[in-house]
Order: C-alpha cells, then structure tokens, then sequence
C-alpha cells in the first residue's frame, strides 16, 4: 500500500512551533579532518534540556578496516571513565568488554580508511549531562558493515565526575581524525 | 538557536492484514529517518524485509540477539524486522538517508516477548533514499492493528 508522503513532509518541514521535545542544537560536517568538539554546553542548552542525543555518520582517517569513536567530557582525559560493551555480527558470537578506569568512552567499532565507502552509524544518548547531584551516564549503538567486519557494538559509558557537561570531544580510539564528510549532530530534549 | 527536530511525516495503522507497506515520495529535506513498527504478524517465526528504494540486493546486516535461548548473532544479505505472532517493537534510524555521497547506514532494536535484538545495517547505493518498504518475507501477514510511524530528523 504505497503512500506518497509529499504533502505531508512539506507541511512538516516548518515545524518549530511550541511544544517539540526533541531539537536540533549542532551539526558538524567536517570538510577538512579532524576530530570534534561542542562546546559552551551547559551555558547554552543547561536550562533547557535534559538529554543529550549525538547522532553521527563516521569513518577514521587511520589506514585500516578498523577503528573505534571515544568521547570525552569538560577535557578530561584522565582515567576518570568507565564502559562496557557488547558487540555481534561476524564473528558469529557475542563477546563483550569492559575498562573500570579509562580516559574515555569508547562508542563502538568504525571503520578506518581501507573500505572507502564504509562509515558507520553511532547514535549516543547522554543522560542527565547537566545535573551536578550526578555521575555521567552514557548508551550507544554503532554499526560497521564492510567486506572486512559486520559488526553492531552496543554499550554503556560513564564519567565519574558530577560536573555539569561544558564540552564533548568525539575522537577515533586510535587513529588521529575523522575523514572528510564525517557528521556529527547533536540533538536536546528539553526539560520543560 | 534550537530547531525543532523529529517530524511526524506519516503514520500508516493497518485497518486489514497487509503483505507489505511502502512510505514512498520521501523528500530529501532531512538528515535522518526514524521509522518505528508496532505490530503483530501471522507467522510466529517469520521476519520481515525492509527495502529502501525497492532495491533487492545491495545489503548487509549485522545482529544480536538475547533471548530465551540465550544470546548468538550473525550477518546476512537482507534487512529484517523481527515478524512474530507476539507483539514486536522495533526502532529503524536510516541515517545521511539523502546523503549521495555515502552508502546508507541503519541502525535497529528488535524488541517482542522474549527476545531483545541489536542490529546494523548498510545498503551499497549512494542513491537518495526516497521509499522504504516493509514486507512480509514468507506466506504471512501484518496483521490489523499495526503501526508504522515515519519521522524525519532535521540537521
């Protein structure tokens, strides 16, 4: 039953109207490589929001099938983290990981520059990120589909500190930055 | 400043038992789409398809799976929704779906009565993704009753 949607998505596009719950805040696309950093958070979107949403379509510059995206918080990049994961796919079992103290959070496995046309889907909720009664929480999903690895990474992050957010870095785990075309997008829901 | 974001493009709730349902003319004016399946279907094992731009080929899939059975996963060559008698919820983000630069990447969570599922996906086309189709892939049914709800993130 096919359902031309035309109308309805013009009529849609204009919506800014009172009441959304989910809004746009950033989006970066990089046209030189780098790595990434929203800034200025909590004085900007503090009052206003509860969660955080970092919506991302990535692929490392490292010269391999294989990287990971980490995320740092405020700068701090001592050993004040924690994750976890689970990954599937290929190979054909689920295995999983975990670092007690860590000087990031890794957000799941993506490609570095072997397969050129591979990028990877990373969706990453960021809980409570200016409440000062609370440790950082984080969730993600990611995926790498390629002729190398089929995987899908699914893990938890937390930053041990219960300053409010200033600032996100997102960074390869091992590789330097992100290739041209890279997106990074990050999304609020409000408060109120 | 602030945009509001997640816009509602189209709601389809089956009034009969259905073999498929398409959301076609997708314009390219957003960063992402998020469809969401709330639905029961007529075989209690059957998966269902997920096709963008009714292309047959051209996919990949990566997934895990917790259940009653425990936990395992695997890849395959088609995109699938969990199809089961109980219940299914499912949450499908096409991401860069206008994007004519890049192959198209999914991210989707399969969640019915007694399993939990994770999965990845990429289809090999930098073509602008313009329908998505969901089918049945055996002899059943979508059954009356389910919800499919297309929303398209703006960036």
């Amino acid at each position: 039953m096919p359902i031309p949607l035309g109308v309805l998505a013009v009529a849609g596009a204009g919506g800014g109207g009172g009441g959304a719950a989910y809004e746009l805040l950033e989006t970066q696309v990089l046209t030189g490589v780098n790595t990434v950093t929203f800034s200025n958070l909590n004085s900007s979107y503090g009052s206003t929001y509860q969660h955080l949403q970092l919506r991302m379509v990535v692929q490392s510059t490292r010269a391999s099938s294989l990287d990971g995206v980490i995320v740092t918080f405020n700068g701090d990049t001592a050993s004040n983290y924690s994750y976890h994961f689970l990954q599937g796919g290929n190979p054909s079992s689920v295995t999983s990981s975990a670092a007690a103290n860590a000087s990031k959070i890794f957000g799941g496995y993506i490609p570095g520059t072997t397969n050129a046309t591979s990028w990877s889907p990373v969706i990453m909720d960021i809980l409570d990120p200016f409440e000062t009664t609370k440790n950082k929480t984080t969730r993600s999903l990611c995926g790498q589909i390629d002729a190398n690895w089929q995987l899908v990474t699914f893990t938890s992050g937390s930053w041990r500190n219960t300053a409010a957010l200033t600032s996100i870095t997102v960074a390869p785990d091992v590789g330097t930055a992100f290739s041209i075309g890279s997106r990074f997008s990050i999304y609020g829901m409000r408060s109120t | 400043m602030p945009t509001a974001t997640y816009i509602a493009l189209q709601n389809i709730t089956l009034s009969s038992n259905q073999t498929e349902v398409t959301f076609s003319s997708i314009p390219a004016t957003y960063r992402d789409l998020v469809l969401i399946y709330n639905g029961t279907n007529s075989n209690s094992a059957a998966g269902m398809e997920i096709y963008l731009n009714n292309d047959t080929g051209n996919r990949s899939w990566a997934w895990m799976i917790a259940d009653t059975g425990g936990y395992s996963s695997g890849t395959s060559s088609v995109f699938n929704f969990f199809g089961t008698t109980d219940r299914t919820a499912s949450i499908l983000n096409i991401m860069d779906y206008s994007a004519t630069d890049k192959h198209k990447t999914l991210l989707w969570r399969d969640n019915v009565d007694g399993a939990v599922r994770a999965n990845a996906g990429r289809w090999a086309s930098t073509a602008a993704v313009t329908s998505v189709k969901i089918a049945r892939t055996a002899g059943q049914t979508i059954q009356t009753g389910s919800t499919f709800a297309l929303y398209g993130i703006v960036s």
